[in-house]
């Protein structure tokens, strides 16, 4: 099937997402007869709703632009290494607000670790792309980057432990979460995912070109290194963004934009606002279903989009084989 | 042909390509003119493709390419696609982009075309016959389709230089021979047309003049009629060559060649 129709899918997210934002904010009849008290707890909900939509909104994003840039749709924007690096500043940075006991507001200091950690994890792999154009080298530096950054927030996390408090705070954010994400994180990301979404639909056409490989974009008159730098960078920003707001939260970024490419098409551009969309809506979801379900604690969000993920993803990878089985590719 | 006076649209002196350590093509020089369809022979692995790859501005290489007067070394990527336009052997497209997105693609070094009242995509898939598979997806073509569409997507950059790495593999003796037929006409309304060429009797027939390449270097150029003669053929290919033997084809509206 050459032809695909967007409006469909668009309708059927649009719905969805509106049904979680119900869901999300629904306070049942006998829950809270206090005005103030509703009041209270539906603008937590309604911030803890925001934040898990724009994660992963950005997640998403982050994934489609980074699976075109590495031509691979099995990639995820984690392979950049930038998003170890932004959980090792956030990391750091609760760690510092810890230390300086509360001197600094750890809404505030987060996000900025998170930026500065995936800007810095960045700068290592742009100065390993600018002496090599090899793809097989970034994505190596990528995985190494991470890998560091992982040893590194695991030392952190260690060290967190000497503190009841803080220990807390670490593993909760190195296992994702936005239960804690506050009304000034959300004002700090929106623009972030803004620009990020704007600039990744700008690199969608020469993204586009680099689907035929790096000559014939370059034939084309893509300029291949400059397209990597850009996207590479963007990317980032998005990643930095849902760190700040949720911590480290798996799969969004895989299993979105490979999920949609059979309803939207392949093109980045055609693909990117559903992409978003659909990943605000699957992280929404899962942060409701990790609220509902019983039990003495919250099961982090990063542990349930990996649970409701990885089967999908599964799913999604059986459905493609049989298809080429099928139709005898 | 009126423009083809003076300077020649390709002028490629002493080009030398390096693979590691090994030099794989060693002082070539050719030259295309407007209006010339030139044919680029050789046996497998006498450095056709690293040669058009080099002249497309694909490949670092040593020793001069000018294009139009300009080194190609020295445009930028959208001013070199602009200027050449270059059908791979075969694309390493393998997304499901519908075919007019594909044959976009080759319009992406000019920009967005604001009041362009033409239609450069639909002109190119008419050319090569393919209007009707606009919406088709790339991926559920045969190599033979595909192979139009690219030649489709270069084509629609109207660049003034053609260069094309065999483009008629994976065609059937049909299609081979209107897509040599729609070259020559290119070259005719005054475009240079350089292409890879594998059998020895097609260059003969479509191309002007022909370049033969032995293990990487150039063995001898000129009209093509006077490159492929038995002494050349047995040199470089070790095959003797017989004159008016074998099977020979034409489209059905168009006398047979002369013999």
């Amino acid at each position: 099937m050459g032809e695909v129709s967007k409006g469909p899918t668009y309708g059927v997210l649009l719905v969805v997402l509106a049904l979680v934002c119900v869901g999300g904010l629904w306070v049942g009849p006998g829950d809270l007869n206090d005005e103030g008290l509703r009041d209270a707890l539906l603008s937590l909900r309604a911030t803890r709703l925001a934040a898990a939509v724009l994660a992963g909104a950005a997640l998403a994003a982050a994934g489609v632009v980074v699976q075109g840039v590495f031509r691979n749709p099995l990639a995820s924007p984690s392979v950049l290494g930038t998003t170890a690096g932004a959980t090792l500043g956030g990391q750091v940075a609760l760690l510092l607000a810890g230390a300086f006991g509360l001197a600094v507001d750890p809404e505030l200091i987060v996000p900025l670790g998170c930026l500065f950690g995936a800007l810095l994890a960045l700068g290592v792999l742009l100065s390993f792309v600018k002496v090599t154009r090899d793809l097989l080298a970034l994505l190596l530096t990528g995985f190494i980057l991470a890998t560091v950054f992982m040893s590194l927030g695991g030392f952190l996390t260690s060290l967190a432990q000497e503190s009841w408090e803080l220990g807390r705070a670490v593993i909760a954010f190195s296992l994702g979460s936005v239960a804690s994400a506050g009304t000034r994180q959300v004002l700090f990301a929106l623009p972030l995912v803004v620009f990020g979404l704007v600039a990744c639909w700008c690199w969608g056409t020469p993204l586009d070109l680099l689907l035929s490989g790096e000559e014939e974009a370059e034939s084309l008159g893509v300029d291949v290194p400059r397209v990597r730098w850009w996207v590479a960078t963007w990317a980032s920003v998005l990643v930095a963004a849902a760190v700040s707001l949720g911590g480290n939260i798996a799969f969004v970024g895989l299993i979105v934009p490979h999920a949609l490419r059979p309803f939207v098409g392949v093109g980045h551009r055609s693909l990117l606002l559903p992409s978003a969309i659909a990943g605000g809506v699957f992280v929404a979801l899962c942060d409701l279903i990790a609220r509902a379900i019983p039990s003495t604690t919250e099961v982090p969000l990063g542990v349930m989009t990996g649970l409701v993920g990885a089967p999908l993803f599964l799913a999604l990878l059986l459905r493609a084989r049989r298809e080429e089985v099928v139709s005898g590719g | 042909m009126a423009e083809s006076a003076e300077l020649p649209a390709l002028v490629a002196t002493d080009v030398r390509v390096r693979r590691g350590r090994t030099l794989v093509l060693r002082d070539v020089s050719l030259r295309c003119r407007a209006g010339e369809l030139l044919a680029v022979l050789g046996p497998n692995g006498a450095g056709k493709s690293t040669l058009v790859r080099a002249l497309a501005g694909l490949l670092p290489y040593g020793g001069s390419v000018e294009v139009a007067g300009t080194e190609v070394s020295t445009l930028s990527p959208r001013e070199r696609a602009r200027r050449i336009a270059f059908v791979p052997q075969r694309s390493g497209l393998r997304s499901a982009l519908r075919v007019e997105e594909v044959v976009a693609q080759g319009r992406y070094a000019h920009g967005p075309g604001v009041g362009d009242s033409r239609d450069p995509i639909g002109a190119a898939l008419e050319t090569v016959g393919l209007q009707s598979f606009a919406r088709r997806s790339f991926t559920t073509l045969s190599v033979g389709e595909q192979q139009r569409v690219l030649l489709a997507r270069a084509l629609a950059g109207e660049s003034e230089l053609l260069i094309l790495d065999e483009p008629t593999a994976p065609l059937d003796v049909r299609h081979s021979l209107e897509t040599f037929a729609l070259l020559r006409g290119l070259a005719e309304r005054g475009r240079a047309v350089l292409v890879v060429m594998h059998e020895l009797d097609d260059a003969r027939r479509f191309a002007d003049r022909a370049v033969l390449l032995r293990d990487g270097a150039l063995e001898t150029s000129g009209p093509s009629s006077e490159v492929i003669e038995p002494g050349a053929v047995r040199k470089v290919y070790g095959v003797d060559l017989h004159e008016h033997a074998g099977l020979s084809f034409s489209l059905p509206h168009q006398a047979p060649e002369e013999e």
